[in-house]
């Protein structure tokens, strides 16, 4: 489903936890495409065949997974991250990841061959859809969190740091909700049209599934500054 | 009728001792080598996790004598060999470190194999870059390149995990 522009998203529908991948199309060169999060292989309690639902949805976008040239991931959860090893195989793309998170990977059973750490600063893809990304550092959900906004179209893909009307789990033991709140904090200053969040938590039946307009993204960030600070 | 009853585990052990006198020598070897290899090689994992550091690896070994302690030494060194790998940099470094727990004499080799991993590195940073600069992919957000993936270039690893076996054979 395309959402704005070279961006597509492939918002997760199953009964059971996978996340949400967003795909950069046709931004690097020779029509290859920038992932993001690829999710589970099948989802962990009802069997559900995520990746080859995922591969499914892009085709019938018209795209070819074969044509992934480089795969980021938000954080290093095995919802996010489970299918990575696979799609490598099946399209030789580069991974980028967050230094701090390869190790959770490895801690939930994912062996994740990284290219590069990913840091905070700029991202550019001169395909034939240039891309300027930005890179923030957002701890808090995990140690080496990060969020992706992209400035020409005011999105944001702020992995499980931020949901509708929730945010993500501080539970575990690599968690920590002082640095999730300051996470929160830094990504309400920006300026956002377009919040696709890692998961299809809380939105009521019929929403679109991301937050789209300043408003209901401003209103969401109030109630999760009322909530959960 | 003669009754049958369970046998206590001192009559066990005896029976056992009884048929040990039976045993060649290989046989015994065999015993031996199925009791302490296994310690040798879950000691060998253990240094390879950090669970244990070279000085506990040495302890443990002070533990053993004689045959046995030959025995859980060269279960440790296969473990050891096999990690090393051109995927695997730092625990290759880290089996290396094992090896010269063990008392083998590797400096010359392990400064052959570490030039390889020069080398190796420079090869996989250069594939990184260019497949990059092919894809144009930049910016300050891209960090340190990771030398542990690089499954994608599979005939440099075969290349170079040719002149890293012929180096691993050398270790004696």
């Amino acid at each position: 489903m395309r959402i704005v522009n070279c961006l597509y998203g492939y918002l997760w529908r199953g009964r059971d936890n996978n996340c949400n991948s967003y795909l950069f199309t046709n931004c690097l060169e020779g029509g290859k495409h920038v992932l993001i999060d690829p999710g589970h292989i099948v989802t962990p309690m009802l069997r559900e065949p995520a990746l080859d639902g995922l591969i499914k949805e892009i085709e019938k976008d018209g795209l070819r997974i074969g044509d992934i040239g480089l795969i980021i991931l938000t954080h290093g959860h095995i919802d996010h991250c489970q299918a990575v090893p696979d799609l490598i195989k099946k399209t030789k793309a580069l991974l980028y990841l967050s230094e701090k998170d390869k190790e959770i990977a490895e801690m939930m059973g994912v062996k994740l061959k990284l290219n590069r750490y990913l840091k905070e600063g700029q991202l550019i893809f001169e395909g034939e859809n240039k891309v300027i990304l930005e890179i923030y550092y957002t701890p808090g959900h995990s140690p080496g969190s990060i969020s992706i906004y992209w400035p020409e179209k005011k999105v944001l893909i702020p992995g499980d740091v931020i949901f509708y009307r929730g945010v993500g789990r501080t539970d575990f033991p690599t968690g920590s909700i002082k640095l999730l709140k300051q996470s929160i904090e830094r990504l309400s200053q920006l300026d956002i049209e377009y919040l696709l969040p890692g998961h299809n938590y809380n939105f009521p039946p019929n929403h679109l599934g991301y937050l789209r307009g300043k408003e209901e993204i401003e209103q969401n960030f109030v109630f999760i500054k009322r909530t959960y600070f | 009728m003669e009754e049958k009853r369970i046998k206590s585990a001192w009559e066990i052990a005896m029976e056992k001792i009884e048929k040990m006198g039976e045993l060649t020598l290989k046989e015994k070897r065999e015993m031996k080598e199925k009791e302490y290899a296994p310690k040798g090689k879950v000691m060998a994992e253990r240094f390879l996790d950090e669970v244990i550091g070279p000085r506990y690896l040495e302890i443990e070994l002070q533990k053993f004598k004689n045959d046995e302690k030959e025995i859980v030494k060269k279960a440790a060194f296969e473990v050891f060999k096999e990690a090393i790998a051109m995927e695997e940099f730092s625990k290759s470094q880290r089996a290396l470190e094992g090896i010269s727990v063990l008392g083998k004499e590797i400096a010359d080799l392990k400064d052959k194999i570490s030039f390889l991993f020069e080398e190796y590195k420079i090869k996989i940073e250069k594939a990184i870059r260019e497949r990059e600069e092919q894809l144009k992919i930049s910016g300050s957000a891209i960090g340190e390149i990771n030398l542990e993936a690089t499954e994608i270039w599979p005939e440099i690893n075969l290349e170079f995990n040719a002149k890293l076996n012929q180096l691993k054979e050398e270790i004696k």
